[in-house]
């Protein structure tokens, strides 16, 4: 594929904005872990929020995975697949904690 | 590319799910932070964040030395995210009470999810440096920055697990 066929890419200013969610996603991440007193099945569910919303941003934003969606969709399954597994895992873990 | 990136997704859902199993099915789950210290690992996080950036202000770049200059930042960060690691590791390995690959399950279970990602940031910053060394076209470079993009976006639910969540 040539320059020229090449898909259009983002604004330099949708670019800026992408980064600097991810920036500010990832800090809320830490004041989350290391400046807020939650309950653990409240902090677990906003971790699990911030990642989805990270990860979306690189796969949607940087990656531009809608230009290249048929052959993304596996990607993006085996993604979801291994993070949402492992989330569920935690959550009823703590659920199966606070119940007994 | 997206082929290759889909069956290295199913590898690293491999690792996480076996990762969820280990951890939730252990008798005992040590908090994070009593082992590894969070401000270098977010120093780490920023730095791959950022090599995204320069990844992508490489593939706009308008000029071949322009190009160059981005992937060389790109490098560079790469680098010091494998440099943060192998320093993190010397210091679990020599702290006062050492942490090896079999100490339990919290350590057996971090070295190899963190060494599998490493293996991928490693291969990474080797292909950018093959990039710079080699005469290669915008569509090389948008190659190689969707599978750094990959490695970062890999990074995100790894960071996430081992550094942030609470144990049981």
């Amino acid at each position: 594929m040539s320059d020229a066929a090449a898909p259009a890419r983002p604004s330099g200013l949708a670019l800026g904005v992408t980064f600097a969610a991810l920036v500010a996603l990832t800090s809320l991440e830490l004041i989350v872990v290391a400046g807020m007193d939650m309950e653990r099945a409240a902090r677990i569910t906003t971790l699990a929020g911030l990642l989805m919303a990270k990860v979306g941003l690189v796969l949607f934003f940087l990656m531009r995975a809608r230009e290249n969606w048929w052959s993304a969709r596996l990607t993006m399954a085996a993604i979801a697949l291994g993070a949402g597994a492992a989330v569920v895992l935690m959550l009823e873990t703590v659920y199966r904690v606070s119940v007994t | 590319m997206w082929t290759f990136l889909a069956t290295d997704a199913m590898g690293f859902a491999g690792v996480l799910i076996a990762y969820g199993f280990l951890r939730v099915r252990a008798d005992v789950w040590l908090d994070a932070r009593a082992r590894l210290e969070l401000g270098p690992a977010a120093a780490m996080t920023f730095a791959l964040l950022l090599s995204s950036l320069t990844m992508t202000l490489a593939t706009r770049a308008a000029s071949v030395r322009a190009r160059r200059g981005w992937l060389l930042a790109t490098l560079a960060l790469g680098a010091g995210f494998l440099a943060g690691a192998a320093i993190e590791y010397v210091h679990l390995l020599a702290s006062a009470a050492p942490m090896g690959l079999s100490s339990d399950l919290f350590a057996s279970t971090f070295y190899v999810v963190t060494g599998f990602h490493g293996l991928h940031v490693l291969a990474g910053v080797v292909g950018v440096a093959f990039m710079l060394r080699a005469k290669h076209g915008a569509q090389a470079v948008e190659t190689m920055a969707l599978y750094w993009h990959f490695v970062d976006a890999a990074w995100m639910p790894i960071f996430s697990f081992i550094y942030l969540w609470p144990a049981r």
